[in-house]
């Protein structure tokens, strides 16, 4: 008897599954078009007529009665995706949990359920990368981003598939004898130094910019026995920079290597700075926990082109390397805040500290848990830091 | 019942086990920090500016503050009592570190000449040298002495010089390959002590010059100083967390303290931590303009 009412149970529920399969495909499509659902690549749910996978048909939190929200819905069924997206680098839209921003939940004409082709893909952000150039790197001229970069997560910077001189070496092995590497004094590496992974205007790729030694061929002004070591070798000629990293904060650093080329390509660069990398990309390695917490923070100052926007990049006076004081480095973008708002510059003293009042008093740019990047809860405990009869 | 019950005595023993275990464990992963506040050293009238070094003297049991931003150096008694400010007759151009030699006569780290200032109090005299190194000129950067002797961290080699009395090198100390770059070091227990900030390590060299294997520090973001505390814990400051971090000798965490704020246990961009005469830990907070003191 027992034995016959678990069979029936079984039954049961397959007849039902069978039945809400058939259910949800036939009145859901009822109203919503079947051809928006069908393409050359289907989500599997979407195929096996399972709507209520992801959305429910009466009522819901969130919009399109999905029953969950960004990323959180879609890992619950590729939970593995959850973990290994974690690791590493991770590309932007993955740490926002924005999959639809690359990927279609329905149907798509490109594997992997990618809106538009790879590289159209990859362009709706990288809108500089769509820029045409008059040489370029033939995977990335056939949109084939994928052969160096990972899309979710990567080991290694810019989301490459391996080390960047092991990933040039993996197909260029010839490079090592050509032409243009006689004379290298060492074993190949450093190959972004000189050269642009996508294109250039010149030939073989080497960047736009060339450093004026270098253009001359005049290797020695900066190599071989007689020279300069350490940041020496580039303030020797550019000794304005030394300057300027005369105060308390500055980025002369110095290891084993040379501490400029941390940020400078000595040969060739993109822009006249000649920096290894753009805009912000180019902090990064050093300032990783900085980064992180800008990303993870909740409420955060909206996203800037450059850190130099705010920062010196060489040396400051000030905290935290700000290009001027916690009041004018915001007023120049925030006018209104600089002239109407809680009291704050020279005459204004933060009873605390003894110094003066400046909008980093309160708001934390980087990043923090509260409305506004406050630095503490305007509910709670930030104006009784100092107005304590309130 | 337990008398009675087999089933339940080995059911309360198993609890038992199992409280007190866990009680050590958790025990163990919340070992309190030893340190409590002191006192705090502030300047008079508009304080200090941004503080950005401490140098202690064990002889005569004083402070002395480097306050860059103010351009001035901030003296105060053993009980942390203000004493005085001393400019060098606003002389100073972004000083960031100092000692005192034997002779009575102070020797400033002065960035903003990138110079080594010796300044003879006695005869109200100032002599700025730049330092050489190989012909190469030593950016200067934080500065020590121990046993008579002056140490300097150069910024552009990122090695760590022995100054004799004329600031000739007399001593040159070289990181491992592949370091990363230095952020501070202190000469203790007839060692120099190095940190590595990019890699996250501390170096150490014996009077020959001999390093000793590296020690690899984990669960910090941005070392910026570092203490060595004859007890024999390492002591590593942290500007972003604001925290002060002690390791064993081996590189694993012992515990924290401090926490980013403006208040009593809290720091802001704090810059560099140092023991004094007694024992006690200084850190130096530059963004509350303030050196706070915690004795065990």
């Amino acid at each position: 008897m027992r034995r016959l009412f678990i069979i029936l149970l079984i039954f049961g529920l397959f007849t039902g599954l069978a039945c809400s399969v058939a259910l949800a495909s036939e009145v859901c499509y009822k109203c919503h078009d079947k051809k928006n659902f069908t393409g050359k690549f289907t989500h599997g749910p979407v195929s096996q007529g399972k709507c209520g996978d992801c959305h429910n048909p009466h009522v819901a939190k969130y919009p399109g009665l999905l029953q969950g929200e960004g990323a959180a819905l879609c890992y619950s069924c590729h939970k593995r995706a959850k973990t290994e997206f974690a690791k590493g680098v991770v590309h932007q839209p993955v740490r926002d949990g924005k999959c639809l921003g690359c990927h279609a939940p329905h149907a798509a004409g490109h594997d992997g359920l990618l809106r538009k082709n790879l590289a159209e893909t990859c362009f709706v952000c990288h809108q500089e990368m769509a820029k045409p150039q008059a040489v370029s790197h033939k995977p990335f001229a056939q949109g084939q981003c994928t052969v160096c970069h990972q899309p979710h997560q990567a080991k290694n910077d810019q989301l490459l598939k391996m080390d960047a001189d092991a990933l040039c070496l993996s197909c260029h092995q010839q490079a090592q004898g050509s032409a243009g590497h006689r004379g290298f004094p060492r074993k190949l590496s450093g190959c972004l130094s000189c050269h642009n992974p996508h294109g250039s205007s010149r030939k073989g790729l080497v960047r736009q910019h060339l450093h004026q030694p270098f253009a001359e061929k005049k290797c020695d002004s900066c190599h071989g026995a007689q020279q300069n070591t350490g940041s020496e070798a580039c303030l020797r000629c550019h000794a304005g920079m030394k300057t300027t990293m005369m105060a308390p904060h500055n980025h002369m650093f110095a290891g084993t290597e040379n501490g400029c080329i941390l940020c400078h390509s000595p040969h060739a660069g993109d822009d006249k700075k000649m920096l290894k990398t753009s805009g912000n990309k180019v902090c990064q390695p050093c300032h990783q926990d900085t980064f992180a917490r800008y990303a993870q923070s909740q409420h955060r100052h909206p996203p800037v082109s450059s850190c130099s926007e705010c920062h010196e990049v060489h040396g400051s006076d000030r905290l935290a390397m700000l290009r001027d004081d916690g009041n004018q480095v915001c007023s120049r973008c925030h006018l209104t805040q600089g002239k109407f708002s809680h009291p704050v510059g020279d005459k204004v003293i933060d009873q605390r500290t003894g110094q003066m009042m400046t909008c980093v008093t309160c708001h934390d740019p980087m990043g923090s848990p509260n409305r506004y990047h406050l630095v503490l809860s305007a509910k709670k405990e930030l104006c009784t830091q100092c107005h304590r009869s309130y | 019942m337990l008398r009675k019950n087999p089933r339940c005595r080995l059911g309360w023993l198993l609890f038992c086990g199992m409280f007190f275990s866990a009680s050590s464990l958790v025990w163990a992963a919340e070992v309190q920090s030893p340190w409590k506040f002191v006192f705090s050293l502030q300047g008079q009238g508009k304080g200090m500016a941004l503080p950005v070094a401490l140098y202690v003297d064990h002889e005569k049991e004083r402070y002395y503050v480097v306050d860059s931003t103010g351009n001035k150096l901030v003296s105060f008694g053993a009980d942390g009592k203000y004493l005085q400010e001393f400019t060098a007759e606003g002389n100073l151009k972004k000083p960031y570190d100092m000692v005192r030699l034997a002779d009575g006569s102070l020797l400033v780290v002065e960035k903003g000449r990138n110079s080594l200032t010796r300044v003879d109090l006695k005869n109200k005299k100032t002599v700025h040298t730049v330092v050489k190194h190989q012909g190469q000129d030593v950016f200067v950067d934080r500065l020590e002495i121990a046993g008579g002797k002056v140490y300097v961290l150069d910024r552009s080699s990122g090695r760590i010089l022995q100054l004799d009395e004329t600031l000739q090198t007399a001593k040159s100390y070289t990181m491992p390959a592949g370091a990363g770059w230095l952020a501070d070091f202190k000469v203790a227990e007839k060692k120099v002590w190095v940190l590595d900030q990019k890699k996250k390590q501390v170096y150490s060299y014996d009077e020959n010059g001999r390093p000793s294997p590296a020690i690899q520090l984990t669960g910090i973001d941005f070392p910026v100083s570092l203490a060595v505390d004859p007890a024999g814990l390492l002591y590593v400051l942290d500007r972003h967390r604001a925290a002060i971090v002690a390791f064993g000798r081996n590189g694993e965490v012992k515990y924290q303290f401090l926490t980013k704020g403006q208040g009593r246990d809290n720091l802001y961009f704090p810059q560099e931590i140092r023991f004094d005469h007694l024992g006690r830990l200084c850190v130096v907070d530059e963004g509350n303009s303030r050196v706070m003191v915690f004795k065990r």
